[in-house]
C-alpha cells in the first residue's frame, strides 16, 4: 500500500493543532474514584487521583529490560505474563512448565452452587490462572466440580458488567448509557429515601437469587427498615426443610451420614449432580459404598447419573414417592423388623398408633400407584431395616418439588424413625449449624425490621414462614399483577427469575411493567433476562473478588468457618454489596448510617472472624489465619444422638418436671427425662421424634401455638401474624400421602413433565461459561421410547408442548385463579412451546423430562449460542474474524443454531435449548408455598 | 554528536503532530464525550479539527451528550452486542488477559497508571502510543540541535514500532467489527478516520 501522503499530511497537521489540548499524559480515563479529564488542564488520572506526580517522560531503562525477548520486534509476540487458558492456543503450548513460578496461592469459597466449596486460587500478575478444590475445606475435602472449575469463564467472561448502566427509553426496550456510581448511588437513595419517607417502608423490595452474604443483606434491610426481603428457597427446598422441621424443629437440613451407611435409600436426589451438598455429599455417598459396602437405590422418575451410578434404579410414576415409603414403612412394620425402643422412647405415638397408620399403605396398594413391583418395595424395605441403625434415606427435589411434595418428604423420613436410624452414626442425621459456626459473631446488627409484606410472607400458606423464613417466591409476580401488593423500588441480586420462575411469560409481563414495580435496581455480574427489565444495572463483583464468611452444613456434623477473599482486584468498576452499601446508606441517611461505622469491608471482616482460635503452629488467629488457610473447622464432636446428651446440675437448676416427663425452665423446654436422668431429648414441643405434630395442624388452622412453642425451646417459631387470619389450611398432624387430581385421568397424549439439573449447570447462571456450554448447551424432551412408539414420534421429531394448570390447586388454592388461562380438554391451558425430542429409555413413560438452565435470550452471547450478535453480522463479540486467534469463542462454537427457527434446518445437538419455565405454572405446595416443578400435566403433538 | 536524526514517522514537527493525533483519538476512544470535551470540540480549541474531520456534533448540546453517550455505550460497554474495546478480548477471548499484564509494563515505560481492566483498551492503547510519539519528537527536536539525545530517537523508535505492533494493530479489527455495529453517525465517522489513520501508521512502523 502506497501512503497517501495528502491524507498524511493532513492528519499531522490536525494534530498539531489539537495537540495543544493535551497537556500531561492520558486523558479521559475513566475511574470512578477519579475526577473525569479536563480539556487543556488534563493531567494523568493517576495524578489527579491524588497519587502524587509520576516521573514525566518515558523509562528508557525500564524499557531495556523488557524490549527483548519475548517481545519481537515488528510482529505480534508472546506477551509477558501468565499462562493462557486452556484453549487451542495453550494447548499448542503445552506443557507449559512456568505456569505455576511465582504464583500466589489464595483460599477462597466457590459460589457457582450453593454448596460453596472451598477453593485455592493461584493468581500470578495480578490474574487469577486456575482455581481448584482446597484440601483444607473440611466438607468439600479438596474437591471441586466441572462448575467450580469453569470459575474462570466466570470472572473473565467478555461480555461481564463493568459499569453502573441506566436505562434510557422504554424499560426491557435495551438501550442504556453509562452513569457513574455516585450518579447510581444518588438516584437510588433518592429513590429509597422517598420510600422511607413513604411511611411503607415494605414497599421496597429485596429480592436475591444464590446469596451468601447473609448478613450485609440483612443489615442493609434492616437498618432501612424492610422485612420484605424475598428469596427462592421455595422454588428449591421448602417441602424438604418443612418435612424435616415438623419431626425435629431445630433443623430444616437432614445430614444423611452416607459415609458411614449400609444402605442408602434415595428419593428422588440427585446428588451426584445437583444436590444442595453436591461434591461433599456425593463424595461421602461413594465412600459409603466402596469403603463401608453401602448400598444405594434410587427412585426417581429419570435415570440422573445418580440414579444410573446406584445400585438399583426404580422409576416411579412422577410424585409417588411417599406412597412407595409408605408401602415401605408398612412391610418394616408388620413383619416387626422395626425398632421398638426408638420408637416407643423416643417418638410421640405408639407402635399401635403407627400399625393403624401405615395399615392401609400396602406395597400392593403402592404398585398401583407407583409402577413399582410390591416384591421389591417389601424387599428394599427389609434391607434397609436390616442395615439399620447404619442406614439412612435422603430426599429432594425429586420428591419435593411436588403438590403432596410435604407429604412425600414426611412419609420418606419417617422410615428412618421406624428402624431407629435417627441421629446415628451412618444414619439420618442433622445438626443445629446451618452455616457458620457461631463461634464468629458480626459486628453489631440492627433490630429486625418489622414491617409486614404479602410478599414475603403470604397468608395462604401456613408453614412457610413459621420456624424460618422460607417464604413463597412463586407467588411474588403474581400477587403484584393481581394487585395485592405495591413496590415502589425493586432492588435484584443475583437473579434470573424470568429464566428460574415458573410462568415466564408472566414474570416478564411484571418486570416490565412500571405500575406495578416502580423503580428496578438490579445487582448482577452479568446482563441477563432481569436486568433486561431494570432501570439501574450495578456490576457487582464475583465471587473470586469479595469478601465472606461463609460455611454449609456439614457432613462432619460439626461446624466450621470459611472464607471467601477477593483474589484479585475487581474487574472494571464492580463493587460488591459490602463495598457499596454503606456508602448507599450514608445517602439515604436517616440513621441507617449508623450501622456502617468500619472503616472498610477488611476492617468488618478482621471483627467478624476476630473469635477464630489461634493455630498453635502458625501462630496466626482470626482473619489472618482464614487468610492462611481459607478454613477453620471446630474440635467439636459429631451431632450424633443429641436427644441421649446429658443436661447438667447447672442446666437443671431452677427447673421443673411436667406429668410427660419434660423438663421445663421458665416456662420453655429444656429436656426430657430419660429413665430417671435428664437429658436433651428433641427440640420439640414433646422433646420426641413428632411424628404426630399437633403444632403443623394447630398452626394450619390459625390457632394458637404459644405453648407447643414454649416447650419446644425453639423461640424463633413464630404463631402465624394476624394478618393470616381467614386462610386455614387442613394440614394432617400424621403422616400421609395422596396423588393429585390432576394425575388420576391422563389422557393417551397427556404426561406428566418433570425438570432436572446437569452435573455442569446451575439453574440460571453457568450457561454463559463456555467450558459448561460445550458440554451441556441444549435440552431436547427426554421421552421414553415406548410412549414416543404410542404417539407416532421418533428420535429428533419435534413437538409441540401445551402445559395446564393443576385442577389440584383449582381446588385447594382458589386465590391463585387465573381467569387469563383459557379452559381446553377440561383443563387450563398455561402456554406452549415447541422443542424436539430425544427417545431413551431412562424417563418414565408417562413422564417427559427436560432440563432447566437452557433457553436464554438476553445472558451473553455464549448462553444464547450466537456467534453472531444481532447488530454484527459475522461473528461473535470479540473474536477475531481474519486470524480466527480464539477458536474456543469462534469456530469451535460448534453448538451454533443457524436453522433461523426452521424445525426442518434445525440440527440436533445446537442451539442453546429452550426455558422450561415457560411451560411450568405457579403451583406452590399448599402446605408450605414449594413450587411444585415435576408435576406439570403436559400434552404432546407431533409437528 | 551531531547529524542527521530521523524517524520512520518524520521529522520532529511531523512527530509533534502525530503525537496530538494520536491523542485526539485516544480521548475520543477512551470514554464518552463529556459536556466540557464537547464544547472544546463545537466551540472551542478543537472546533476547527473536529469540523475538518467533518464529525456530526451539530444539535442542542444537552441532546448530543446525551445521544453520544447512549451510542458509546452500545458500541463499546454494552451491555449486549457491543464490541469489547479491550485487546484481551480480541487476542484471548476473554477479559483481563496476559495483554493487560504487558500493557501494565509498557504503562511503566511511559509513566502513566491506569486501572488494570482499562489498560488494554483501545483508547489507553492510543494515548500510550501518542506519548511515545510525543517523547520521540522531543527526543528528535533535541538530537536534530546537536546534543546527546540521539541514542534516544533510536530506542524510542523501537518502542514505538514494538508497541504499535504488540498493542496498537489489533484495533483495525476492532474497527471493522464496529463499524458494522453501530448507526451512530459520530461514531462511524470516528470509526472510519480511525481506520484511515491506523493504515498510514501500519504503513510507517513497518508491521507486517
Amino acid at each position: 500500500m502506497n501512503r497517501d501522503v495528502s491524507s498524511r499530511r493532513r492528519f499531522l497537521t490536525l494534530g498539531l493543532s489539537a495537540g495543544a489540548a493535551f497537556a500531561g499524559g492520558l486523558v479521559g480515563c475513566r475511574d470512578s474514584k477519579k475526577e473525569p479529564s479536563r480539556p487543556d488542564g488534563g493531567g494523568s488520572a493517576a495524578q489527579e487521583a491524588g497519587a502524587g506526580p509520576l516521573p514525566q517522560g518515558i523509562d528508557l531503562e525500564k524499557w531495556n529490560r523488557i524490549k527483548g525477548e519475548p517481545y519481537r520486534r515488528g510482529s505480534f509476540g508472546l506477551m509477558p505474563g501468565a499462562c493462557a487458558l486452556p484453549g487451542p492456543q495453550a494447548k499448542r503450548n503445552w506443557p507449559d512448565r512456568d505456569k505455576y513460578k511465582d504464583v500466589e496461592t489464595i483460599p477462597g469459597m466457590c459460589q457457582l452452587c450453593s454448596t460453596v466449596c472451598g477453593i485455592v486460587g493461584y493468581v500470578k500478575d495480578g490474574r487469577l490462572i486456575k482455581v481448584e478444590g482446597n484440601p483444607k475445606d473440611p466438607n468439600s475435602r479438596g474437591h471441586l466440580c466441572a462448575r467450580g472449575q469453569a470459575a474462570l469463564n466466570h470472572l473473565y467472561h467478555p461480555e461481564r458488567l463493568l459499569y453502573p448502566l441506566k436505562r434510557v427509553g422504554a424499560r426491557g426496550e435495551g438501550r442504556w448509557k453509562r452513569i457513574s456510581w455516585d450518579e447510581a448511588l444518588d438516584e437510588i437513595a433518592e429513590k429509597l429515601k422517598a420510600v422511607r419517607q413513604s411511611g411503607h417502608p415494605e414497599e421496597f423490595a429485596f429480592h436475591q437469587g444464590r446469596q451468601r452474604s447473609k448478613d450485609a443483606l440483612k443489615r442493609f434491610l434492616d437498618a432501612f427498615g424492610t422485612s420484605t426481603q424475598l428469596s427462592h428457597r421455595s422454588l428449591c427446598s421448602g417441602n424438604r426443610r418443612a418435612a424435616n422441621l415438623s419431626y425435629l424443629w431445630e433443623s430444616d437440613w437432614d445430614l444423611n451420614d452416607v459415609e458411614h451407611s449400609k444402605y442408602i435409600l434415595n428419593f428422588g436426589s440427585n446428588a451426584f449432580e445437583a444436590h444442595q451438598g453436591h461434591v461433599p455429599f456425593a463424595n461421602r455417598i461413594q465412600n459409603g459404598r466402596f469403603r463401608n459396602g453401602a448400598k444405594l437405590v434410587t427412585f426417581d422418575v429419570r435415570l440422573s447419573n445418580t440414579a444410573g451410578s446406584s445400585d438399583e434404579w426404580f422409576a416411579p410414576f412422577p410424585g409417588t414417592d411417599g406412597a412407595v415409603a409408605l408401602a415401605m414403612g408398612h412391610t418394616i412394620l408388620s413383619e416387626n423388623r422395626h425398632d421398638e425402643s426408638f420408637l416407643e422412647t423416643w417418638t410421640n405415638v405408639s407402635i399401635e398408633e403407627l400399625r393403624e397408620l401405615y395399615e392401609p399403605y400396602t406395597a400392593d396398594w403402592a404398585e398401583r400407584i407407583s409402577g413399582v413391583p410390591a416384591s421389591d418395595i417389601r424387599r428394599i424395605a427389609r434391607e434397609f431395616a436390616g442395615a439399620a441403625p447404619a442406614a439412612t434415606t435422603m430426599c429432594n427435589r425429586g420428591s419435593s418439588a411436588h403438590i403432596n411434595g410435604f407429604y412425600n418428604d414426611r412419609a420418606i423420613n419417617l422410615l428412618n424413625a421406624l428402624v431407629g436410624s435417627v441421629g446415628q452414626k451412618g444414619g439420618w442425621c442433622w445438626s443445629p449449624w446451618g452455616g457458620l459456626d457461631p463461634v464468629v459473631q458480626t459486628p453489631p446488627m440492627p433490630p429486625a425490621a418489622q414491617t409486614t409484606s404479602i410478599l414475603e410472607d403470604p397468608p395462604e400458606y401456613p408453614l412457610a414462614n413459621v420456624w424460618r423464613r422460607m417464604r413463597v417466591g412463586e407467588i411474588v409476580y403474581l400477587y403484584l399483577l393481581q394487585g395485592r401488593a405495591r413496590l415502589q423500588a425493586y432492588m435484584t441480586y443475583n437473579l434470573d427469575s424470568p429464566v428460574t420462575w415458573p410462568e415466564e411469560s408472566l414474570t416478564q409481563q411484571v418486570l416490565g411493567d412500571e405500575s406495578l414495580i416502580e423503580f428496578h435496581v438490579c445487582i448482577n455480574a452479568f446482563y441477563n433476562e432481569t436486568a433486561h427489565f431494570a432501570d439501574i444495572v450495578l456490576p457487582w463483583t464475583t465471587y473470586l473478588e469479595r469478601w465472606d464468611l461463609d460455611a454449609r452444613a456439614s457432613y462432619n456434623l460439626r461446624p466450621y468457618v470459611g472464607l471467601r477473599t477477593p483474589m484479585i482486584e475487581p474487574l472494571g468498576e464492580s463493587r460488591d454489596v459490602r463495598d457499596f452499601f454503606p456508602e448507599l446508606a450514608r445517602r439515604i441517611g436517616g440513621g441507617m448510617e449508623k450501622w456502617y461505622p468500619e472503616q472498610d469491608v477488611r476492617d468488618y471482616m478482621q471483627q467478624w472472624a476476630a473469635a477464630v482460635p489461634e493455630n498453635p503452629q502458625t501462630g496466626k488467629s482470626g482473619l489472618d489465619r482464614l487468610l492462611d488457610e481459607g478454613v477453620w473447622e471446630s474440635d467439636l464432636e459429631p451431632f450424633y444422638q443429641p436427644f441421649l446428651r446429658p443436661l447438667s446440675a447447672e442446666d437443671m437448676e431452677g427447673s421443673e418436671v411436667d406429668s410427660g416427663g419434660v423438663i421445663l425452665k421458665d416456662g420453655h423446654g429444656i429436656g426430657i427425662m430419660l429413665d430417671g436422668k435428664p437429658v436433651r431429648g428433641f427440640k420439640t414441643p414433646s422433646r420426641k421424634f413428632e411424628i404426630r405434630s399437633a403444632f403443623i395442624h394447630k398452626i394450619g388452622r390459625n390457632e394458637d401455638c404459644s405453648e407447643l412453642i414454649a416447650r419446644s425451646g425453639m423461640p424463633r417459631t413464630k404463631n402465624r401474624p394476624a394478618e393470616h387470619r381467614g386462610h386455614d389450611v387442613e394440614i394432617s398432624e400424621m403422616p400421609t400421602w395422596f396423588l393429585p387430581r390432576e394425575m388420576e385421568d391422563l389422557a393417551d397424549d397427556e404426561l406428566i413433565m418433570t425438570s432436572f439439573k446437569w452435573n455442569v449447570h446451575n439453574h440460571g447462571r453457568t450457561m454463559n461459561l463456555k467450558w459448561l456450554a460445550e458440554i451441556v448447551h441444549s435440552n431436547p424432551a427426554w421421552l421414553n421410547p415406548k410412549t414416543a412408539h404410542q404417539l407416532g414420534l421418533g428420535d429428533g421429531d419435534w413437538v409441540e408442548l401445551t402445559s395446564y394448570y393443576s385442577r389440584e390447586l383449582e381446588h385447594r388454592s382458589p386465590h391463585l385463579k387465573r381467569a387469563d388461562l383459557v379452559e381446553e380438554r377440561g383443563r387450563r391451558k398455561v402456554a406452549t412451546m415447541r422443542v424436539p425430542i430425544v427417545t431413551m429409555e431412562g424417563i418414565h413413560p408417562q413422564a417427559l423430562a427436560m432440563s432447566n438452565s437452557c433457553g436464554h435470550t438476553h445472558y451473553t452471547s455464549v448462553a444464547q449460542a450466537k456467534r453472531t450478535p444481532a447488530k454484527t453480522a459475522g461473528h461473535l463479540v470479540g473474536s477475531d474474524s481474519q486470524k480466527f486467534v480464539d477458536a474456543d469463542w469462534e469456530r469451535n462454537m460448534w453448538w451454533e443454531d443457524t436453522s433461523s427457527g426452521d424445525h426442518s434446518d434445525w440440527t440436533p445437538n445446537t442451539g442453546n435449548g429452550w426455558n422450561q419455565n415457560r411451560l411450568i405454572p405457579i403451583a406452590p405446595d399448599p402446605v408450605s408455598g414449594q413450587q411444585s416443578y415435576h408435576d406439570t400435566v403436559i400434552s404432546i403433538r407431533k409437528l | 554528536m551531531t547529524g542527521h536524526h530521523d524517524s520512520p514517522a518524520g521529522d520532529a514537527e511531523d512527530l509533534e503532530g502525530l503525537a496530538g493525533f494520536y491523542r485526539l483519538l485516544s480521548r475520543l476512544w477512551v470514554s464518552e464525550l463529556d459536556a466540557e470535551w464537547l464544547e472544546t470540540l463545537v466551540d472551542g480549541s478543537l472546533a476547527d479539527v473536529a469540523e475538518e474531520l467533518e464529525f456530526p456534533l451539530d444539535g442542542p448540546r444537552e441532546e448530543v451528550l446525551e445521544q453520544l453517550a447512549i451510542e458509546y455505550c452500545g458500541l463499546v460497554i454494552g451491555p449486549k452486542n457491543h464490541v469489547p474495546p479491550h485487546q484481551s478480548v480480541w487476542v484471548e477471548g476473554q477479559l483481563h488477559g496476559q495483554t493487560v499484564v504487558s500493557m501494565q509494563q509498557f504503562l511503566e515505560v511511559v509513566r502513566e497508571e491506569v486501572d488494570a481492566t482499562m489498560s488494554d483498551h483501545l483508547g489507553v492503547q492510543l494515548g500510550v502510543m501518542g506519548i511515545i510519539v510525543e517523547s520521540l519528537a522531543e527526543s528528535l527536536a533535541i538530537a536534530e540541535t546537536g546534543t546527546e539525545k540521539g541514542g534516544d530517537v533510536t530506542e524510542l523508535t523501537e518502542l514505538a514500532r514494538v508497541f504499535f505492533a504488540t498493542h496498537v494493530m489489533w484495533i483495525t479489527r476492532f474497527l471493522a467489527r464496529a463499524g458494522a455495529a453501530t448507526d451512530s453517525k459520530f461514531y462511524l465517522r470516528l470509526i472510519a478516520v480511525t481506520s484511515e489513520f491506523l493504515a498510514e501508521e501500519h504503513e510507517v512502523w513497518g508491521v507486517d
